[in-house]
């Protein structure tokens, strides 16, 4: 047993010498299973612990069972309307423009065959796994006063002096879609990789023609891809913070810097742990509302 | 007739647009990269090839610090995580038992929670047991950010694993240890290379994590640029960020070729 | 080396409410190649893993030569295996594979030399040593499974359909090949299989197998000839079937009038019961003559269908009596055959065989 079960997982000996799989698989298990209750799952429920506390003196904790940081934040209009408000408007609009420019290009990329294929796939993928500090900086490049952009507009005289796109809400728009179209066109990849072409040329042979075959099979049959891209990727805007941290200003507090702001510069944890629980209900009801809509609309059709 | 010439215009326009949004996508890294290499670094027209941005970005303390720590932190972090990882894919693929779905979802979890609140739940949480503002304090929340990936692909490459590999040794006299050294762990060397190597570059080009944990003594590269082009723009940061795309784009070709690019981050986006 | 028999006492397994493997018992002797045959499902490779130990059975004992080996791990067992896949290690040569188990016996240097040219030499693959598996044809993979088998020096050599993945052509000649190659080193066989041909041309006995049991257990040309039941009939070949009634006429022959009145005289064999009786026949046993040819054990015919296979058509035909008929002739018979055709057809005394 021991070690010789662990590496076999078969029965290796005997049925009489009664073996306690269970045992084993919890020794296995354990380690990396310890690690995250400590490291994931006690944090976590820390952040809604600690969400209930109260504060002094602006920042010092002081345990309790309050509700204070939950009020400071809800019944703050200016929260609701420049951060809650703005996050929802941000994610939902960037959301929808990367799923939109995303698409193309997964069906581009999932028609070619071979060589190209693979070189297109590559590039098109690279950037998830390329730094986020490394893609901000070449549109620091392209955005900021002197920079490549408004030389281009002020030199084809659309402008006369430089716009602000940079540490602005242009630039954190630019960003979310930028860092959100692999995303996109990886989720949608698989989708288009399951269509049979025999589905397509069926349709053909139907007598319907390109736009009819897109509206009418491809569409439909990549819907679920597309529709769990719209899910990963609002969740990820929603609570989006470096990008506005980096390139945004005063005017572009997304929810996720404000978390970040009041736990990092602010030093008031309390109050950051219970924005933290807001961001997350939030987030959670309008991806189940979403959810709610696709399936009532759309989905059911599919069996999905 | 008039269809066909339709059809044509319809993929011209496909073609376009999508040659226009891959140019989108990676004109910023080119820029990076050129202007990195240009001997009058932002300022137009280019006035030819120098390396001079790179000596001098690698000549600063704080960079060479900060790929230190980097260094340290993505091998120490995939070391870790593949360690946890590897005996939780080998109960996944070759155990049944009752929770399997559940730990599945469970050693993902890291994955579906917003980077936001990982950061702030490790910094509240480690600083009040009194871990806060070290080396350990980073490489826990990089442990964490990578064992999702870690598990994915061990599990994956588990599952096409032969088992009458194994079974051959045996049948020739080797001890189930003599198999599982012998064979079981050189047949899945490139799944560990590819895992390892995700896990690395997810750690060497982490920023959200590493915010909330990194100290004044303890920052990662990405940090440390961050903070240099906050308060400092000049060729020299697009030399160190050229660096690290560089690096990048190295892993991400050597992962593309043993495993595919596709695959190993598809399945982590299918949750 | 020479092989050591191999003994089963009662194996049974079973996976939840799935009978693989029941109450099994059979003796192979030492150097008999015995083939295991059935379909899929029926408990063939489920035994010859349980022989080399892949998998523990639930209740029986198993025995090599005189050692009790039950539940020994398979790295305790004398035998070798070669795989339906090869299971070729893909990270060493063909020189290191074949050299991992004797290195693991403790060999010296120039022993597993020794071993690895000896079985190179066997396979006729010397010159491939330093070959990856990956660089091999199929062919030479196989070659290289059973050279890696038989350089672990062992006395029992078990095989789990090793020729399936090959052409047809390289199928068989590799059966000749491993046969004439266990015939020169004596050691001790069992073969997996779902080809009859294979098995009958190979083995010393067969054991055809269904759900679980040994349906026949005989030598080649008994279970072809002679099969005891309809399953192992069917399975290894083509076959015409006869419900009737039998009745001895001396101490030689015996009379046979099928169902539907068709009467044959057939060789009187031991422990022949009379009364109701089923008798079978192959297609190739059956004759076809043309025009109006009577006598003993003939009648006439009419031709539904032809199927050209080469070296042999395979004919169906109808009775007067409305019988079906399967019937196959050689390419040396001239008689050229078309459908519609009426003949006669004849089978000979001795070609009706009983069955239970």
């Amino acid at each position: 047993m021991s070690v010789d079960s662990l590496i076999e997982g078969r029965q290796a000996s005997p049925p009489h010498h009664l073996r306690r799989p269970g045992l084993l698989v919890s020794l296995m298990v354990a380690p990396g299973v310890l690690v995250l209750v400590l490291f994931m799952i006690l944090p976590l429920l820390w952040v809604v612990r600690v969400s209930f506390y109260e504060t002094a003196q602006g920042t010092t904790m002081v345990p309790a069972w309050v509700l204070d940081q939950y009020v400071r934040f809800l019944a703050d209009i200016w929260y609701l309307r420049n951060v809650v408000w703005l996050s929802v408007f941000v994610s939902i609009v960037s959301t929808a423009i990367t799923v939109l420019l995303a698409y193309p290009i997964a069906m581009y990329v999932a028609r070619a065959t071979g060589l190209r294929r693979q070189i297109l796939q590559t590039l098109v993928l690279a950037p998830l796994l390329i730094g986020l500090v490394s893609l901000v900086f070449g549109w620091i490049v392209i955005l900021r006063g002197g920079g490549l952009f408004n030389s281009l507009i002020i030199w084809l005289g659309f402008v006369d002096a430089p716009i602000r796109l940079l540490y602005a809400m242009p630039a954190v728009y630019i960003l979310l879609i930028y860092v959100g179209i692999p995303y996109v066109v990886m989720t949608l990849l698989d989708n288009f990789e399951r269509i049979e072409p025999t589905l397509l040329e069926a349709a053909a042979n139907a007598g319907a023609g390109g736009w009819r075959i897109f509206a009418s099979i491809i569409l439909p049959l990549t819907l679920p891809g597309l529709n769990a891209g719209v899910l990963v990727l609002f969740a990820l805007n929603f609570s989006a913070f470096a990008i506005p941290l980096m390139v945004g200003s005063a005017n572009t507090n997304l929810i996720g810097l404000v978390v970040y702001k009041q736990a990092m510069q602010l030093g008031n944890l309390p109050f950051a742990a219970a924005i933290s629980v807001i961001m997350v209900a939030i987030s959670a009801a309008i991806l189940v509302i979403y959810s709610r809509l696709m399936q009532r609309f759309f989905l059911w059709r599919l069996g999905v | 007739m008039t269809n066909s010439i339709r059809q044509t215009f319809y993929r011209a326009s496909l073609n376009t647009l999508t040659y226009a949004l891959l140019f989108f996508l990676f004109f910023p890294i080119a820029v990076t990269i050129f202007v990195s290499f240009n001997s009058s670094g932002f300022l137009l027209p280019p006035q030819g090839f120098t390396l001079e941005w790179y000596e001098r970005a690698w000549s600063m303390t704080q960079f060479r610090r900060g790929v230190f720590v980097s260094l340290m932190l993505g091998i120490g972090s995939a070391l870790l995580a593949n360690a946890l990882a590897f005996p939780i894919s080998l109960a996944l693929v070759r155990h049944n038992f009752r929770g399997k779905a559940a730990l599945n979802v469970f050693v993902m979890s890291p994955l579906l929670v917003p980077t936001t609140i990982i950061g702030l739940a490790l910094y509240v949480f480690l600083m009040n047991i009194g871990l806060g503002g070290g080396f350990v304090t980073l490489l826990i929340g990089h442990v964490m950010m990578v064992i999702p990936f870690a598990v994915r692909i061990l599990t994956a490459s588990l599952s096409i694993f032969d088992r009458s590999l194994e079974e051959a040794a045996r049948n020739a006299g080797a001890s189930l240890i003599r198999s599982f050294f012998s064979i079981t762990l050189p047949v899945l060397k490139t799944g560990f290379i590819a895992s390892m190597m995700i896990c690395f570059i997810i750690s060497w080009n982490d920023f959200a994590i590493s915010i909330f944990l990194a100290s004044s003594k303890w920052t990662p590269l990405p940090i440390q640029i961050y903070s240099h082009i906050q308060f400092q723009y000049d060729a020299v940061s697009a030399a160190v960020v050229s660096s690290v795309i560089f690096l990048s784009i190295f892993a991400i070709v050597v992962i593309d070729r043993i495993a595919g690019l596709q695959k190993i981050l598809s399945q982590n986006a299918g949750n | 080396m020479t092989g050591k028999k191999i003994s089963l006492n009662g194996i049974s397994k079973r996976y939840g409410d799935f009978v693989a493997v029941s109450d099994m018992s059979l003796t192979v002797e030492p150097g008999e190649f015995v083939s295991f045959l059935g379909p899929s499902g029926c408990g063939k490779t489920t035994t010859l893993r349980m022989i080399a130990g892949f998998i523990m059975p639930d209740s029986g004992a198993l025995k090599i030569g005189d050692v009790e080996v039950t539940y020994l791990p398979p790295n305790k067992r004398d035998l070798s295996f070669v795989f339906q896949n090869y299971a070729l290690w893909p990270h060493m040569t063909v020189a290191e594979n074949i050299g991992f188990g004797p290195k693991l016996a403790g060999l010296s240097r120039a022993d597993i030399d020794k071993r690895i040219r000896d079985a190179l030499s066997l396979t006729a693959l010397s010159g491939l040593e330093s070959r990856f598996p990956r660089q091999l044809s199929g062919g030479q993979q196989q070659r290289v499974a059973v050279a890696r088998a038989l350089a672990l020096g062992r006395s029992v050599l078990l095989m789990d359909e090793p020729l399936s993945n090959l052409d047809r052509k390289l199928r068989v000649d590799m059966r000749k090949e491993l046969k004439e190659l266990q015939r020169r080193l004596n050691i001790t066989t069992v073969y997996v299989t779902h080809d009859q041909e294979e098995a009958l041309s190979m083995s010393d006995r067969v054991a055809v197998m269904d759900r679980g049991r040994i349906a026949s257990l005989a030598v080649p040309e008994e279970i072809y000839r002679n099969p005891p039941n309809e399953f192992v009939a069917s399975f290894v070949g083509g076959v015409n079937y006869f419900n009737g009634t039998l009745r001895h006429v001396d101490s030689s022959r015996s009379f046979f009038i099928a169902d539907d009145g068709l009467e044959f005289h057939i060789t009187r064999r031991e422990n022949t019961p009379e009364g109701t009786v089923r008798l079978m026949t192959r297609p190739e046993w059956i004759v076809l003559r043309s025009g109006e040819d009577k006598g003993l054990n003939t009648h006439p015919v009419t031709v539904d269908f032809i199927e050209y296979l080469g070296a042999s058509r395979k004919v169906s035909a109808t009775t007067e009596t409305g019988r079906k008929l399967l019937i196959q002739v050689h390419d040396v018979d001239p008689m050229s055959i078309e459908v519609g055709d009426r003949l006669t057809f004849h089978i000979a005394a001795q070609n009706m065989m009983l069955i239970k």
